[in-house]
């Protein structure tokens, strides 16, 4: 521990700026961690697997250690955390002298699991960028404010979308909803956004297509439905029979007319917020112009991911769950991580006595089905859904025990006793009536950092086309990884391009200067 | 025992050839699968393959010029091998491997002094006592900084310019800023230390660097980083001193220019792989810079970046995106490694070429000892289509066009016999083919889909009958044709086949009635690069004169092999007999163009005394006799156009889109190809190496690949699980 001390202490007192630094001073840490981690390995020798406590300081000593060697060594305090983003984040620690004890144990796979850090949904082959991964994790446990995660009180959309979007409203923003973009079209020198191809996918009864009403109050709070409100739409009807999702793209709708927008016409700049997972769906000539675009499109991979939510009639302590709610991760995959979320029992309009008493969302990546088939497969997203439902099935038959001690079967302490489920039926009727989502359609899937691609990451400005600006949490920002912060930034970056004013970005991206006006 | 799995190779160039070799070299290999090669047309080569003219003195007629590097370890082993199994009897041409490959040191660069007025630069690469092939490792990267700093350091103390080298000896008393302070210091400490006298000349600080990377060498990595600095600021203070001390007088001068340029690029070199990173990521970590970019960068000036050797390299690998001369683009990643191993590791000669031609010395030899072995190869199979199965997790079915019947349904008999070396002619045989006389009449060209021959059967292969595992060893050009499934099934497959990059390539070949002296070159045999664009390549290949039967006094006295990257056409959809007359007429005029422009450079004396943009066409050998520009008809040009000879480019920031062999996604695919991801740009070596990886993926064998593949942080999960465990 004194070793740790001095190495911290010596490192306060030498100058500030790394480019100061002796390489000596810097050889001087690095030997006095070095010794420290040796004694700690020593010292819990056969130990770490009986002694909880014992294996997660050695995890977090081994880790730690390792990693500060790494940045110093391999010049991340000269160059940036892009500098190591090409290498495999356990790959990386492993060369820097972490033990394979650590990289295969629950603090590593922790992060995998936060960040879906699974191509393709493939939990054989989890990537994520050394870089990325390091200044993720560092922001998030060494720069938090107040706690380490914050929790909504309601429904995302309710917290986030419904302030957004009538605080929009009220500045003037037209909101076009049911507009699906189809294609995206180049001018003839194939450097700008001439035309814009947009299905429509519903006529509005007010025959105005910005007019749509789209949210409602529940208890107070301005909510987004779960299906359109169908009494504003003409094919409202056709629509709620057909059971018709249009946020699917294989959805069978072809909706109710085929626009196309035209540049100098209907717009002159755009703002592209819908991710490269859909490109070469929507924009296959962007793709053939440009390289650095296809390489971005192709280079940051995705994941599918699904999500199973379950309304429990016991409370935390007779399921036996932990008592503080808690967020756990690094679980069994592939919905390995889960919250309680029983604090959203008050926003939700159960009747009198017949509210839930727990709530939990679990989710995780998804593994992508063996072919991704074209859009007219109708039947697809049911599939897949039953894919979800069908593992879940089996998930919560064998892990539920151990997260829920006391909500175990009597024949089988492992698996879910389903009767204790919310809804109505046998047990199994009552799990079918939980609420099951898959995640699979281009713009849903989940944006990765594997190795290596942070380098093919775009900014907001430089989609190679005059008329085109990016925004979204998989364009290049100070931490390039899949999270509302990102895409928050990612949105100040992109409005500083368009309008030309300065925001206040809290650390701002290398390449974006604040612009000059 | 079950019943022996069944391995499909398809196309039969270098890589599918290496596949095959390895498969069917563990002893017990018949216990666990057969093995049949699948090849288009009438020969194996793939881009190697080359073929004999019978109308014409049974002349060589090759895809293009190729040398082989000596660091072609891997490369020159299978050859090594193949030739021992060959047992040649006493006598026989070509008996051993080294009679097959001949030593190519020395190289001449051509330098544009000024708009179109160039010079030639001969580089004597010295040889050594090394044979490539005997499997020694290669040296780390740090070692390869060592020996480019002792190069800096040897040429400086040969610099030409005497009195600016005796300078860089005098200690530098009155300017101190040479050296920032603290490095000054270390330096005193460390002379106090081992006895050494610190001058702080510039001089001493290039010794310095150079024995500091010879110890660093051997350091663990833990000191290593440390001094890595050190070995920088000696190396920039001293580039920095030479610079402002001389660099008018060094451009002025020819033999300093060429030595500085060297310098300079060697010290840039060292200088960029330690400040980006090299010695601990690899060469990966600078797979997105462009070569070029990448030297300017660490800062090589604008006159060393357009010098003759850095052209050169780009010459090397075609390295011309779309083709196109004004695009040059090379991954510094690819690039910088295989250089390093090229100038730096390499065992006899900087270069090797062969005794005859690439089909008579690769895969005549290949084809005897893989048919002994137990190989079967069916010839006139055109792979039309892979489908997958229902799952999506296997190749399903191989559609094959079978491009002509063989007369009493045998087997093709494909060499021929010239002047007792085993041979592939330049055409079918066709006295072998059903209805041959017809066919031969008919101009078709079975190596070309777009030719206009009709198949006589399509063959489907299906998966549990007839194959179990498809190794595919056809160029990543032809894809579109025969993978639209995978393609369409997998983005990955669709960016690696939409950003590794193809192109055409021109060459031409020249039979002349006079030798070198007699054409007036007057510098030893050589390989030449770096000249005018596109056809920037020459080899004199008259080393291959004996092996052409020509009638007696009748043979050519000089044979010379060009070639260049030709601007890339998009290719037909579907049949378009004249797409490939359109490519070789382009060839030629690109040729004719060149020559006259160019020719008389190199050889002066077959150019017109009064005009040296008008040909001597009676320098040409034409046994047809023909007269003036009509000689030239009696040569050889081609355009390399089908989709599986185009050449594949390593552009910048397109690695982490290239496969490895056992990574295809589908559990009964194994990839083949120098297009696959090597570390290396398109080479024989290159395609060697992955042809054993493919082995590797099916059986577990060779054990060994010398410079093996360096894992990358693209690297896809393993799809292929070996049908032979290693033991």
């Amino acid at each position: 521990m004194h070793l740790v001390q001095a190495a911290r202490d010596f490192s306060k007192w030498i100058q500030d700026d790394p480019k100061d630094h002796f390489r000596a001073d810097h050889m001087a840490i690095i030997k006095m961690l070095e010794q420290a981690r040796d004694t700690l390995r020593d010292e819990f020798d056969g130990e770490l697997d009986t002694r909880d406590d014992a294996r997660r300081l050695y995890y977090i000593l081994d880790m730690g250690l390792g990693t500060i060697k790494g940045l110093i060594l391999d010049g991340v305090i000269f160059r940036g955390w892009d500098a190591i983003d090409i290498w495999e984040w356990r790959e990386w620690m492993r060369r820097w002298g972490v033990s394979d004890y650590t990289l295969e144990g629950v603090a590593v796979r922790g992060l995998y699991d936060y960040i879906f850090g699974f191509p393709n949904g493939d939990f054989a082959n989890p990537r994520v960028g050394a870089g990325t991964a390091i200044h993720g994790a560092f922001r998030l446990v060494f720069t938090y404010k107040e706690a380490l995660f914050f929790y909504m009180q309601a429904g995302m959309g309710d917290i986030v979308f419904s302030p957004l979007y009538l605080e929009l409203k009220k500045r003037g923003v037209k909101f076009k909803f049911f507009h699906k973009v189809e294609n995206l079209g180049l001018n003839a020198d194939k450097d700008a956004i001439e035309t814009i191809a947009i299905q429509r996918q519903v006529d509005l009864k007010s025959g105005d297509p910005a007019s749509y009403d789209a949210v409602e109050e529940i208890k107070g709070v301005w909510s987004w439905p779960s299906a359109p409100f169908y009494d504003q739409i003409v094919q409202g009807e056709e629509l709620k029979n057909n059971h018709i999702n249009l946020e699917s793209n294989w959805a069978d709708w072809s909706g109710v007319e085929d626009l196309t927008l035209q540049r100098g016409v209907d717009f002159d700049e755009v703002i592209l917020g819908i991710p490269p997972s859909s490109f070469r769906y929507i924009a296959p000539e962007l793709l053939d112009a440009n390289d650095r675009f296809a390489r971005m499109t192709y280079g940051i991979k995705s994941s599918a991911t699904q999500a199973v939510q379950l309304w429990i009639d016991k409370d935390a302590e007779g399921i036996g769950a932990p008592s503080e709610p808690v967020v756990a991760t690094a679980y069994v995959d592939p919905i390995n991580t889960w919250a309680d979320m029983s604090h959203l029992i008050k926003r939700e309009t159960w009747g009198e006595d017949e509210a839930p008493k727990f709530v939990a969302y679990f989710c995780g990546p998804m593994t992508d089905a063996a072919n991704i088939p074209d859009f007219d497969d109708h039947g697809f997203p049911e599939r897949e859904l039953e894919r979800c439902k069908e593992m879940a099935k089996e998930w919560f038959a064998s892990n539920t025990g151990h997260i829920f001690e006391k909500a175990g079967m009597q024949s089988n302490p492992a698996a879910l006793d389903l009767t204790l489920l919310h809804g109505t039926g046998s047990g199994e009727e009552k799990f079918l009536q939980q609420y099951f989502r898959v995640n699979i359609d281009p713009s849903e899937r989940y944006m990765l950092s594997v190795p290596g691609s942070t380098a093919v990451r775009l900014r907001a400005h430089e989609s190679g086309f005059d008329n085109l600006f990016l925004t979204g949490d998989w364009t290049y920002t100070s931490i390039s990884a899949g999270c509302i912060e990102c895409a928050v930034m990612s949105g100040l970056h992109c409005a500083e391009a368009v309008s030309g004013d300065a925001f206040q970005i809290t650390d701002r991206a290398k390449g974006y200067g604040p612009p000059q006006k | 025992m079950s019943e022996p799995a069944k391995i499909a190779i398809l196309g039969g160039g270098v890589a599918s050839m290496s596949a095959a070799y390895y498969l069917t070299s563990r002893p017990d290999w018949k216990d666990h699968y057969e093995v049949t090669v699948y090849q288009m047309g009438w020969r194996l080569g793939g881009k190697g393959a080359s073929g004999r003219n019978a109308n014409m003195g049974q002349r060589i007629e090759e895809h293009g010029l190729h040398v082989w590097g000596g660091f072609y370890e891997n490369a020159f082993a299978l050859m090594r091998a193949c030739y021992g199994e060959l047992e040649r009897p006493e006598g026989a041409p070509l008996r051993s491997w080294k009679d097959a490959f001949i030593k190519q040191s020395f190289v001449v660069w051509e330098e544009e002094v000024e708009e179109g007025k160039w010079e030639h630069w001969p580089i004597p690469f010295p040889e050594n006592s090394d044979e490539p092939g005997d499997g020694t490792e290669f040296p780390s990267i740090w070692a390869y900084l060592e020996m480019l700093l002792g190069w800096i350091l040897n040429a400086m103390r040969q610099f030409p310019l005497i009195a600016l080298r005796d300078r860089s000896r005098e200690p530098e008393t009155a300017d101190r800023s040479i050296l920032p302070d603290w490095l000054r210091e270390a330096a005193m400490a460390t002379s106090r230390v081992w006895g050494k006298v610190f001058d702080g000349s510039p001089f001493w600080m290039l010794r310095e660097a150079a024995e500091l990377a010879g110890s660093l060498a051997t350091a663990t990595e833990k000191n290593r980083s440390a001094d890595m600095y050190r070995v920088l600021d000696y190396l920039k203070s001293f580039m920095n001193w030479l610079e402002a001390e001389a660099e008018e007088q060094i451009w002025n001068h020819t033999e300093a220019r060429r030595a500085y340029i060297l310098m300079a690029l060697g010290a840039t070199v060292v200088r960029g792989m330690i400040v980006d990173g090299v010695l601990t990521d690899g060469f990966f970590a600078l797979d997105d810079y462009d070569l070029k970019e990448w030297l300017a960068r660490h800062g090589a000036s604008e006159k060393v970046l357009d010098s003759a050797p850095v052209w050169a390299y780009y010459d090397y690998f075609f390295a011309y995106e779309d083709g196109n001369t004004e695009k040059p683009r090379m991954s510094a990643g690819m690039g910088l490694n295989h250089l390093l191993r090229l100038v730096l590791a390499y065992k006899g000669s900087i270069f090797w070429k062969m005794a005859s031609g690439m089909g008579d010395v690769v895969f005549a030899p290949m084809y005897q000892v893989l048919k002994a072995r137990g190989v079967k190869f069916e010839f006139f199979h055109m792979v039309e289509g892979l489908e997958l199965s229902d799952d999506y997790g296997f190749v399903e079915r191989i559609k094959v066009a079978r491009q002509v019947a063989i007369k009493g349904g045998k087997d093709y008999d494909p060499l021929v016999v010239v002047k007792d070396l085993p041979c592939w002619p330049s055409e079918p045989d066709w006295e072998q083919i059903v209805g041959g006389e017809i066919l031969e009449t008919k101009g078709y060209n079975y190596e070309d889909r777009f030719s206009d021959w009709a198949p006589v059967e399509e063959r489907t292969l299906q998966r549990g009958t007839d194959f179990d595992y498809a190794v595919l060893g056809i160029s990543i050009g032809e894809f579109p044709y025969i993978a639209d499934p995978l393609i369409e099934n997998d983005e990955d497959w669709e960016i690696m086949v939409k950003e590794i990059q193809a192109i055409q390539t021109v060459a031409l070949q020249l039979w002349f009635n006079e030798d070198k002296k007699e054409l007036g070159w007057e510098l030893p045999t050589t390989v030449m690069t770096a000249y005018a664009q596109p056809i920037e390549t020459w080899l004199d290949a008259s080393a291959v004169i004996p092996r052409e039967d020509w009638p007696e006094g009748e043979g050519p006295k000089n044979i010379a092999y060009y070639c260049g990257p030709l601007t890339t056409e998009p290719t037909p959809e579907g049949k378009d007999p004249a797409y490939g007359e359109e490519q070789d007429a382009r060839a030629k005029q690109v040729a004719l163009d060149w020559l006259s422009k160019n020719l008389n450079h190199l050889f002066p004396n077959a150019t017109m005394p009064d005009d040296p943009r008008e040909l001597n066409w009676s320098t040409l050998l034409d046994p047809k006799e023909g007269s003036g520009a009509a000689r030239f008809d009696s040569q050889y040009w081609r355009s390399n156009y089908t989709p599986t000879e185009r050449y594949v480019i390593s552009r910048p920031g397109t690695n982490r889109f290239r496969m490895t062999s056992n990574t295809s996604g589908y559990g009964n695919l194994v990839l083949a190809g120098d297009w696959l991801y090597t570390g290396l740009g398109g080479s024989v070596e290159g395609a060697v190496m992955s042809g054993m990886t493919a082995s590797q993926a099916l059986c577990n064998y060779p054990e060994r690949i010398v410079g093996g593949l360096e894992r990358n942080p693209w690297q896809r999960p393993v799809s292929v699980s070996p049908i032979v465990d290693s033991e």
